[in-house]
């Protein structure tokens, strides 16, 4: 009994299945990376690094172009140029133009988020131009093909999850949410031709609205997670640490450079005033580099260059924090512990764009140098 | 003439007989056959015949411990007096003619002194037989390598010589109704199940068929279910496994003419298991169990599962191997399923072929198959490379399994995957798994579950079982098996701890 | 019918096999969505709500072991025939089977849904449901021995799944879940009740018991089942609010399923194609358990062969299944089962309590009267 029905179920099975789409992988163009710009008369325009494989030919890669209302659209358009399946299950990098960034990316999140092929891995960054122009660099430039170019950059320049990754998934979660705002990598093409990360774009929920350099990017990693051996480099005036120097300092600054051993933020809302912050930063350094010579011996001198480097850390987050409040955007979160504090857990992010500009952030930050390498000058 | 009491039940005694009608009746029996001696002697006017079949009947032991004996017997030839005179302990008197005829097949030697009413026989059984030898089908590194032989009482004299103990029973059953078999059932009496025993022997006892060729035609008369896939009882040649098994519990079955024994009941899991994983040290040991289940896991789904990535599921291959893949996949005319069909189909043939052709010719043979074939599929764009390194490991994998019958289950099994994967990707896969579980689970040996004891959850058997402790924490049989005498040694004094330096 | 159960002591198994039939029941379909529907009533609170309903869930549990322990061996259906008489308590009976039966359906739907978002867009709801009522077939012919066992096996063949976990906890933010206790009391009881769907299955209790060998360990195994569950389904609401922002986890339609789409290992990419494929694993125990009960039931109401009824609500739940197409009606039979389990499986008992009772002490009275 059992043997018929089942050879009937496994025949039934084997005709119906024929319905299922098959994604032979040798009969796909794998999107790998993509660029959105939006032409002036509303249409989108996207740029597609593919991998397709033939044959005959050892080149794997090619760069499509489509056009459309929609993505999706413009993926149909797209595989016009290319005799194969476009399929958006591998997509690894995606660049938004400059315009795009400035309108707001929620039209473009939706097809990424509704369609479950796509991963949630996707990295989401931002073109200081057009994301065609970061697409269409000249394979010539760069060794590998310009989308694996880019994972690699966004990849090797972090580990883990610090920033410049940032997936859509963060994205997503991040530009919805109240009290934080979200921020992406800025590609543009640098002097040697080729696409480099040269600033952090600043986002006020999905809109970009201005951008940082780049010199800042781990004292933003610093803000939102726990930082572990990440390099910082730091400048600090020669004129208070004048009495450590083994020989007169030539120029009145000096170059550093350490590797955050440990480093840690917490943010506390001021019991009294609901619009004050203190920041709390700690940081267990590792002296790597010093652009002249120190005497390290002396604790004293160590003590002294963990203080300017406190007061310098200090005015750059000032800086930054100042910059910030004026362009409305609150990637640091203090939002959410504006929103923890207040009496019923909610808060408009509407609400908090308006109370933002006004509130005052003290930052402590207490480093110590644990370690200054194999030489003690 | 008179009749005696006791001795006339028998309605086919066809004495008392002249000799020279009993050689009449005997070769009537044996038309054709040249082989039955007829030896008649006279002695002071007494006619005695001494009948045998030549070359069953060993010729120097007939010479010298019955011919000279008896020919030199100074007293009247009676059966009493040639019983007490022949130096030869296994005399018996027979009068049934049919049991005659059975006998004598077997190499017994028959004296009748005319006018008796029974006749006497010897046995003095000629066999011809190969002396021992190293295993072929199940090898070992390490341990005894000795095998069975066709001969059962080589085997017997093997098994008795492991088990040194009068607790092991060898009970002997005859199948077959028109040939029959010697069959022995082995077993400790103090340790095996009862229930056990008694199935098996019910089992034997109602099995109603007219010949079996060897071990592997019983073990599968006597199996629970013929209708599925996997084994259930385990076959071995290795006299060390057969004596492991039989002394924790389990019961064997060693069958005349067949150079292998099997044991009852099996789990899944002891066909994984080696004896080899004793003899290692305990880390080594379970390292090695691990390994294999993992083979047989990594042996089913590889194949599958490239199939099921490269049809439907091309994202979850990493980018790196994607493009390998990809690009030896384009010169490939068929869908992956095709593609690996026929590359496993060709795999299958090479091991075939293998074990049909000579030693030496099969292992050419593998390595034309395995490189010339190999190299030139792929460049001739029959199959990808990738595929060609996914079907040798899980043709690898396959062949780390102890059991070679079992291996066999495994080796099949990829199939129905593999078209399963074909059509509807990794959920075909999952589908084909999960069959397999509730196959497994439905599964009886001897009654008892196949999958214990994972499922009946045993958990003080595991270290028999999944991996190996060390042998002070071994102190009871399995469970599973539900053995009469848990114990082994007493737990207390093996995991004594003594103090520092006392 | 006999209020009491016969069975072979051969086919009976252990109280301690309990813990996986009753996580096998509970967890199925309904936590892939579970904690958006929890969210939305309770917010970050939903952990409160979850635990409110765990201990609701014990308390019921205790009721029905202790309605159970007033007989011998009997089941719900020899209960309800005890309590309300012969004829009501086959209409009863029937509904229950009934109740049992558009649960299976409703997994069967589910499961097909989300096969074709995630899997195969084409991918006809017929073959599916072929396959998995196949597979259900074939190991309820097993017998209670096999229905266990599957249970017990994908237990431990779908609890990696947990671990997988580990990279959104690492993506979470932990703030979402601040500040604690600001839904009222009300908002969490809706919570809680909004966790019926997931939460159903324990059910299975009135219904096994008499197969059961050591009846006297059964309260452990039954609770610890409930707990796990529990524990199960807070970690993916925990995980999940952490995960998506609080608007976003309003408008997720299968929250836990997209939680896997950010784990990667280096060997294997995208984990979330597997663990949908896996999630059969985790289905299949339920339907199987669910079609025992329902032939069981049938059985033993109407004395109809098992063997026979497994082959007609197959082809029933098949011609069902592959009719149902539109997402829209798939969620109102989703709906009305989980407002149906609400009334049947946690208000139920508790109104079948006290009647048992009244009806023990009746019959000692009249026992008594008697002599």
């Amino acid at each position: 009994m059992i043997k018929k029905i089942s050879i009937i179920l496994i025949f039934l099975m084997g005709l119906l299945t024929s319905c299922i789409e098959s994604n032979q992988l040798e009969k796909l163009a794998i999107i790998h990376s993509r660029g959105i710009d939006v032409s002036d008369d509303g249409q989108i325009d996207a740029t597609m690094a593919i991998f397709q494989f033939q044959a005959q030919s050892e080149e794997f890669t090619k760069i499509v172009t489509g056009r459309g209302s929609t993505i999706k659209g413009t993926i149909n358009h797209a595989s016009n140029e290319s005799d194969y399946k476009l399929v958006p299950g591998k997509l690894q990098v995606e660049v938004y133009g400059a315009e795009v960034a400035k309108d707001g990316l929620t039209p473009f999140l939706d097809t990424l988020k509704r369609d479950a092929r796509v991963p949630d891995r996707v990295y989401l960054t931002v073109s200081d131009t057009t994301a065609k122009e970061i697409l269409m660099t000249p394979p010539k430039k760069i060794t590998t093909n310009i989308g694996q170019y880019l994972q690699g950059v966004i990849e090797e320049s972090a580990a883990n999850n610090y920033f410049p990754k940032v997936t859509l998934q963060e994205f997503g979660t991040t530009a919805n949410m109240a009290g934080k705002d979200p921020i992406l990598p800025v590609f543009s093409i640098g002097d040697l031709d080729v696409p480099e990360i040269n600033s952090i774009a600043i986002f006020s929920e999905d809109k970009q609205v201005g951008t940082l350099p780049i010199e800042e990017l781990e004292l933003f990693n610093l803000m939102t997670r726990r930082v572990e051996a990440r390099t910082l480099e730091i400048t600090l005036p020669t004129e208070p640490l004048r009495d450590f120097f083994v020989k007169e300092p030539k120029e009145d600054s000096i170059h550093t450079a350490y590797t955050i051993e440990k480093g840690k933020s917490k943010i506390k809302q001021d019991k009294k005033d609901e619009l004050s912050f203190i920041t709390e930063i700690n940081m267990d350094l590792s002296l790597v580099e010093l652009s002249d010579q120190i005497d390290l011996d002396n604790p004293e001198s160590i003590k002294a260059i963990e203080k300017e480097i406190e007061k310098k850390i200090s005015s750059r987050y000032e800086d930054i924090m100042q910059q910030l409040q004026e362009m409305k955007a609150d990637p640091f979160g203090y939002g959410i512990i504006y929103r923890i504090n207040t009496d019923d857990g909610k808060l408009e992010p509407k609400e908090w764009k308006e109370i933002y500009p006004d509130i005052n952030v003290e930052f402590k930050v207490n480093t110590r140098i644990t370690r200054h390498g194999t030489i003690n000058i | 003439m008179r009749r005696r009491h006791g001795s006339k039940n028998k309605k086919d005694s066809i004495f008392p007989i002249t000799i020279d009608e009993l050689e009449k009746t005997l070769s009537s029996k044996f038309e054709n056959n040249p082989d039955l001696k007829f030896s008649k002697y006279d002695q002071q006017g007494q006619k005695i015949a001494v009948f045998f079949i030549d070359y069953q009947v060993s010729s120097d032991k007939l010479q010298q411990a019955l011919l000279v004996p008896l020919l030199g017997m100074k007293k009247e030839w009676t059966n009493d007096s040639i019983l007490n005179e022949i130096p030869i302990n296994s005399g018996t008197k027979i009068s049934s003619f049919e049991d005659i005829l059975k006998k004598l097949v077997i190499g017994e030697v028959f004296i009748y002194a005319e006018g008796e009413e029974e006749a006497i026989s010897y046995l003095l059984l000629h066999k011809e037989s190969r002396s021992l030898e190293k295993a072929e089908t199940e090898s070992l590194v390490l341990g005894p390598k000795i095998s069975f032989t066709e001969s059962l009482a080589t085997n017997l004299n093997i098994v008795r010589w492991r088990i040194k103990s009068t607790d092991l029973v060898l009970e002997e059953f005859k199948i077959g109704k028109t040939m029959p078999h010697d069959i022995r059932l082995v077993y400790m009496k103090s340790i095996a199940n009862e229930e056990d025993v008694n199935t098996v022997r019910q089992r034997l006892q109602e099995l109603d068929v007219d010949e079996i060729e060897d071990s592997v035609v019983l073990k599968q008369y006597l199996e629970d279910s013929q209708t599925n896939l996997f084994p259930q009882f385990d076959h071995t040649e290795l006299p060390d496994r057969f004596t492991y098994a039989v002394k924790k519990g389990k019961i064997g079955i060693l069958v005349e003419n067949s150079p292998s024994g099997f044991i009852a009941p099996a789990t899944l899991y002891s066909f994984l298991e080696t004896t080899e994983d004793l003899y290692m040290r305990w880390q080594a040991g379970t390292f090695l169990r691990i390994l294999r289940f993992i083979a047989v896991i990594f042996s089913i789904l590889v194949t599958p599962m490239y199939i099921a990535a490269a049809t439907y599921q091309y994202t979850i291959i990493p980018t790196q191997i994607l493009l390998t893949i990809g690009q030896s996949r384009a010169a490939v005319p068929f869908p992956p399923i095709i593609e690996a069909l026929i590359l496993e189909f060709l795999l299958e043939l090479l091991r075939e072929a293998g074990a049909r052709l000579p030693t030496k010719v099969g292992q050419t043979m593998g390595i034309v198959g395995g490189i010339v074939v190999g190299t030139a599929a792929v460049e001739a764009g029959i199959t990808s490379n990738i595929l060609i390194i996914v079907v040798a490991m899980s043709a690898l994998s396959s062949f780390t399994i102890p059991s070679y019958l079992f291996g066999t289950t495994i080796r099949l099994i990829r199939f129905p995957m593999m078209i399963l994967a074909g059509f509807l990707g990794f959920l075909g896969i999952i589908f084909g798994i999960c069959w397999l579980i509730i196959h497994l689970l439905r599964l009886t040996s001897l009654g008892r579950p196949y999958l214990v004891p994972l499922y009946p959850l045993k958990l003080h058997d595991f270290n028999k079982v999944f991996f190996r402790t060390p042998f002070n924490y071994t102190y009871n049989r399995a469970q599973s098996y539900r053995p009469k005498d848990l114990i082994r040694f007493s737990k207390k004094d093996a995991t004594k701890k003594r103090d520092i330096d006392e | 019918m006999d209020i009491n159960v016969n069975v072979k002591s051969n086919v009976q198994i252990k109280a301690f096999y309990l813990f996986y039939v009753i996580v096998g029941t509970q967890i199925g379909v309904g936590i892939m969505g579970a904690p958006r529907f929890i969210f939305t009533e309770a917010r970050q609170d939903s952990w409160v709500s979850i635990l409110i309903a765990f201990v609701f869930m014990s308390i019921v549990v205790l009721v029905m072991i202790t309605i159970l322990k007033q007989y011998e061996n009997a089941d719900i259906f020899g209960i309800q025939t005890d309590v309300f008489g012969k004829w009501i308590g086959t209409i009863l009976g029937t509904l229950y089977v009934l109740y049992l039966a558009s649960s299976l359906l409703s997994i069967l739907l589910t499961y097909s849904q989300v096969v074709k978002i995630f899997l195969y867009h084409t991918f006809p709801n017929f073959t599916l449901g072929a396959m998995l009522l196949f597979l259900t077939i074939y190991a309820v012919f097993g017998g209670i021995r096999v229905v266990v066992g599957v249970t017990f096996i994908f237990f431990f063949l779908t609890f990696w799944l947990i671990l997988l976990f580990y990279d959104p906890i690492t993506r979470m933010e932990w703030t979402n879940l601040l500040p604690m206790f600001q839904a009222t009391v009300p908002e969490l009881l809706k919570g809680a009740r909004a966790t019926t769907y997931t939460l159903a299955g324990f059910e299975i209790l009135f219904l096994i018991y008499p197969f059961i060998q050591n009846k006297e360990k059964i309260k452990l195994p039954a609770l610890l089942g409930l707990a796990f569950t529990t524990f199960i389904l807070m970690v993916t609401t925990v995980i999940s609010i952490g995960y998506f922002s609080h608007k976003g986890l309003e408008h997720v339609d299968w929250s836990v399923l997209i939680l896997f789409k950010s784990v990667s290992l280096t060997f294997f990419e995208r984990l979330d194609y597997i663990v949908i494929v896996e999630w059969v694993m985790v289905i299949l125990p339920n339907i199987v358990v669910l079609m025992w009960a329902i032939t069981y039931g049938v059985k033993r109401l109407y004395k109809v062969p098992q063997r026979i009824s497994v082959y007609v609500f197959s082809v029933i739940f098949l011609v069902i299944v592959s009719f149902m197409e539109y997402e829209h009606h798939i969620s109102i039979i989703t709906d009305y089962v989980s407002q149906v389990s609400f009334w049947i499986i946690f208000v139920y008992p508790l109104i079948l309590f006290p009647l048992v009772i009244i009806k023990k002490k009746w019959r000692k009275n009249k026992g008594s009267a008697a002599k």
